[in-house]
């Protein structure tokens, strides 16, 4: 479908609908935890009921969520010593590989035996479908950076480790996507590094974004879009076809495991939908990770959990912060919004509609690694991560332009319209108020209790179920602590345990970090959507220590 | 993983759907008699005790909550509670239960079997008085033998030096206010009447002779524990204020005098306290000092406790759960042990759980 996947320039009745739908989730979100509020103070006894309820709502949540982050960390360690290159070149040559891995009872340890189960299934999908991919050696890995303030400190390790790759480098092309309004410095390292890197790869070279372009806003997205739009011009003059180009828009820190491009490679040959699909590596924010205070590493160790629950569910997956997709599919879906924030997120609803819900996200286990957000000291950094969270809660500006779309889409099926409608209604809903009615306004009913409640039976047992629900939520967070543990990055520091059983004891910080961190800038973002005060891109501060 | 996700989704809401309900009925007391099979209303008890960790039955079963404690799933209806403790007398009451309603009885006061009494001095007394914060003044009609106590530590100390010029004054009347570390006393020293302000938070007390700024003998002296400047004394027509650091005197506006102005005099008699989170009445009636505990489900009770002298003051330190007083027969100072913890506070009872004490009585 033809949709004009913005909200500037709207005929008079779509621009009121657009307006009516940017102001719908912060006024669910303000009715919520408002009325709660009002319902404790006034209705003790009905509030008390309702909260319970919803208690018990989350913790099923919580506990099925860890379920599926289990599963889904196993999964992880599953692939992590999977040969990709050896498995892209057995799709090469399809017919024969088939057979030849088909009867073998694959390794010994049952992680290689379960990861060859789902090679075999995804190949067997691949051969029925018949939609065969390009053969590996005229694949092109397209990978723009978008910089604006980023030092050779952050960029240099980002390239390095692409560099790194095991898979053909001479088919990578890097572009850096630099903003015109970059201080000197910055451009310089750029040209700099562009120039020890430009043999390394097919090629690597900078695209500058001049400052002012009628119709964009100073979004990242515009950035990236300049950049794509001269990478097709550059792959058209050299004859490469979009569809042997796969296209990875990573932030400037972003450092790719070893085996990322050889994984993406294998993904993206081995699903038949390749053009209608995007695919979503999962974020950890190990670069800096022990050098910020312990409520980050709390924060964005949650935000990878997050992203590892959902790649467990491709249906309703939607791609976050660096990923990669098809190059044909940008360039039909006319690249990134570039009056957008939320960038990463929009490509997808934009493909989505593009498509008529053809479109879907694949999810890869293998992690690229990104920064958190840190500053010079605990007050910055808490600001700083403030901020980001505030950015990425901003997708839901996602969400009227989308609800648009489907109203307007009548190929979409309307299933499929009200599940995902749901889901990012409901995601937004509950990203603003969970926090403060689990951590605050859940106790309200007991502590503005008038006679008449405090003398009934539910007024006694309320702590007690809520007791019970928050065990079970803690053994929910003793498995995430597990988790984070084992996935935490080593540090050749001494008494490295010590650190580890610190990090451990920050989880505590979980209700603070669920209201100040999570539902706060949340509240914050849709808060602004519904007065109309658009949010302008906010670059994260990152800082690194240098290693010795 | 997807097919898993969703069998697993359909799961967990399915038990939601079932759980969920269920949860809400049995928070508002619903539960199935195991014997009949259908769902009953219930009520509960909440039950703390001073002192807590008491054992508790219900229709004499062992509960396995020790105080404080919530008894859940009683039927309407009489519940016939004991509570037990080492020392104590058993509490037990038929108390009424109502489905979905809570019966409180909080901060239920055990009657030890014998009253913890202390002496503290070993010479009587003419009154006591309190004075800032935990400090007890035993007063004699000599200055010399007025005595401060910090309450339970050890022997008192004299107010006065023997070689102090105000030390053979006589005591007319002495002034406190509540947790104020200042008292007045109005004495007559060689004749003269004298008002002498003394400052119990030096050590030794700092003593300033005040006479000056009063013309004459006023009905009563009273001031505001945070204000450490300002005193009012009230004659028969009008109010002064006296500022004691620039020591000067001026004419108050009686509408306008500051609130928190409370000062006992010794004219005034202190015997009578509502303690145990205002639902026990403490008070001497004659010479017998007797508690009255709350009590709601059954006939009142009284406990005697010691005997004091009478027209005395009584002081009941809500920090210690202390009650100091003077005895009867010799005059000398006792304790005895009324509370054994501080009270609960957090659980709001229910006004129709209180004692209904007059107003009058209640202003301590």
């Amino acid at each position: 479908m033809k949709f004009h996947y913005s909200k500037e320039n709207l005929k008079p009745r779509q621009a009121k609908l657009q307006r009516s739908l940017e102001i719908l989730p912060g006024a669910c979100s303000w009715s919520v935890l408002l009325g709660l509020i009002f319902l404790s103070i006034f209705f003790p006894f009905t509030a008390a009921i309702l909260i319970a309820a919803f208690y018990l709502s989350w913790i099923m949540r919580i506990l099925y969520s860890t379920l599926f982050l289990l599963l889904s960390y196993l999964q992880m360690n599953i692939e992590r010593n999977t040969d990709w290159v050896l498995r892209i070149h057995g799709i090469d040559n399809l017919p024969v590989y088939l057979k030849e891995v088909t009867p073998k009872r694959f390794g010994r340890h049952w992680r290689q035996r379960v990861s060859h189960k789902i090679h075999l299934r995804q190949l067997n999908k691949l051969s029925a479908s018949g939609i065969l991919p390009p053969a590996s050696k005229d694949l092109y890995h397209l990978v723009i950076f978008p910089v604006i303030k980023e030092g050779r400190d952050i960029l240099e390790p980002a390239i390095d480790a692409i560099s790194r790759q095991n898979f053909h480098l001479k088919q990578t092309v890097v572009i850096f996507a630099l903003e015109e309004r970059a201080a000197l410095p910055i451009q310089n390292t750029v040209y700099e590094l562009e120039k020890k890197y430009k043999d390394v790869f097919f090629d690597c070279f900078t695209v500058v974004h001049p400052a002012v372009v009628p119709g964009e806003a100073r979004v990242k997205g515009a950035n990236v879009t300049c950049a794509a739009k001269q990478a097709a011009v550059f792959f058209q003059n050299r004859q490469i076809p979009f569809e042997n180009v796969i296209i990875s828009c990573f932030d400037a820190d972003t450092v790719v495991s070893l085996n990322y491009f050889a994984c993406l490679t294998y993904h993206f040959m081995v699903s038949p939908n390749r053009h209608r699909a995007s695919f979503q590596p999962i974020p950890v924010y190990h670069n800096n990770i022990w050098h910020v205070p312990g409520f980050a590493r709390v924060v964005e160790t949650g935000s990878s959990f997050y992203q590892l629950i959902e790649a467990t569910n491709p249906e309703k997956l939607v791609t976050f912060s660096s990923h990669s997709m098809s190059f044909k599919a940008l360039v039909d879906v006319d690249y990134w919004p570039v009056d957008m924030i939320s960038d990463d997120s929009a490509i997808f609803w934009k493909s989505y509609i593009h498509y008529d819900g053809q479109y879907q996200v694949v999810p890869m286990y293998v992690t690229l690694s990104m920064d958190v957000a840190s500053a010079h000291n605990w007050w910055q950094t808490a600001y700083s991560v403030y901020k980001q969270k505030q950015r990425w809660a901003w997708g839901v500006e996602n969400f009227p332009i989308v609800m648009r779309a489907f109203l307007r889409s009548k190929k979409i099926p309307l299933y499929e319209k009200l599940r995902l409608g749901f889901k990012l209604f409901e995601g937004n809903l509950s990203w603003a108020t969970s926090g403060f009615i689990l951590s605050i306004i859940g106790w309200l009913p007991v502590i503005f209790a008038r006679r008449e409640f405090a003398s009934s039976v539910v007024y006694y047992n309320v702590p007690d179920i809520a007791n019970t629900i928050f065990a079970l939520g803690f053994f929910a967070i003793c498995i995430t602590i597990i988790l984070s543990l084992s996935i935490l990055p080593k540090t050749k520091i001494r008494y490295r345990w010590l650190l580890k059983l610190g990090h451990a004891f920050e989880w505590l910080m979980v209700p603070f970090i669920l209201v100040v961190f999570s539902a706060m800038p949340a509240l914050h973002a849709q808060t602004r959507l519904m007065f109309g005060k658009y949010l302008e891109f906010w670059v994260t501060d990152k800082k690194r220590i240098p290693q010795k | 993983m997807l097919w898993l996700r969703k069998i697993v989704f359909y799961i967990f809401a399915l038990i939601y759907l079932v759980i969920c309900p269920l949860i809400v009925a049995r928070m508002l007391g619903f539960v199935i008699n195991p014997l009949t099979h259908h769902i009953v209303k219930t009520g509960l008890v909440y039950i703390s005790t001073n002192p807590p960790d008491a054992t508790v039955y219900v229709d004499g079963r062992l509960s396995h909550q020790k105080t404080p404690a919530v008894l859940r799933d009683l039927r309407p209806g009489k519940h016939f509670i004991r509570i037990e403790m080492d020392g104590y007398n058993d509490w037990e009451r038929d108390v009424p239960i109502v489905g979905k309603k809570a019966t409180v009885l909080a901060n239920t006061l055990l009657i030890p079997q014998e009253w913890p009494i202390k002496k503290i001095s070993d010479r009587s007394y003419q009154n006591i008085f309190p004075a800032g914060q935990d400090i007890l003044i035993a007063t004699d009609p000599i200055l010399k033998d007025i005595d401060i106590y910090h309450s339970s530590q050890g022997p008192g100390k004299s107010l006065f030096s023997k070689n102090s010029i105000y030390a053979d004054g006589l005591l007319v009347r002495l002034f406190s206010a509540p947790k104020s570390p200042f008292i007045l006393l109005e004495a007559t020293i060689k004749d003269k009447h004298k008002f002498l302000w003394v400052n119990l938070k030096e050590n030794p007390p700092m003593v300033e002779d005040i006479s000056d700024l009063f013309s004459d003998i006023p009905t009563r002296i009273a001031w505001d524990n945070a204000d450490n400047e300002n005193i009012f004394a009230f004659y028969l027509r009008d109010v002064y204020r006296i500022n004691i650091k620039d020591k000067a005197v001026s004419l108050q506006d009686a509408g306008r005098l500051p609130e928190g102005l409370g000062t006992q005099a010794s004219d005034a008699l202190s015997d009578k306290f509502l303690i145990n989170d205002k639902n026990t009445l403490l008070v001497r009636e004659g010479i017998q000092i007797r508690i009255y505990p709350k009590e709601d489900f059954g006939p009142s009770k009284v406990y005697d406790i010691a005997r004091s002298k009478p027209l005395t003051n009584m002081y009941f330190e809500e920090k210690t759960g202390e009650l100091f007083y003077l005895d009867d027969d010799t005059g000398f100072l006792y304790t005895a042990q009324i509370l054994p913890y501080h009270p609960i506070l957090n659980i709001p009872i229910p006004e129709s759980l209180r004692i209904d004490i007059p107003k009058k009585e209640s202003a301590i």
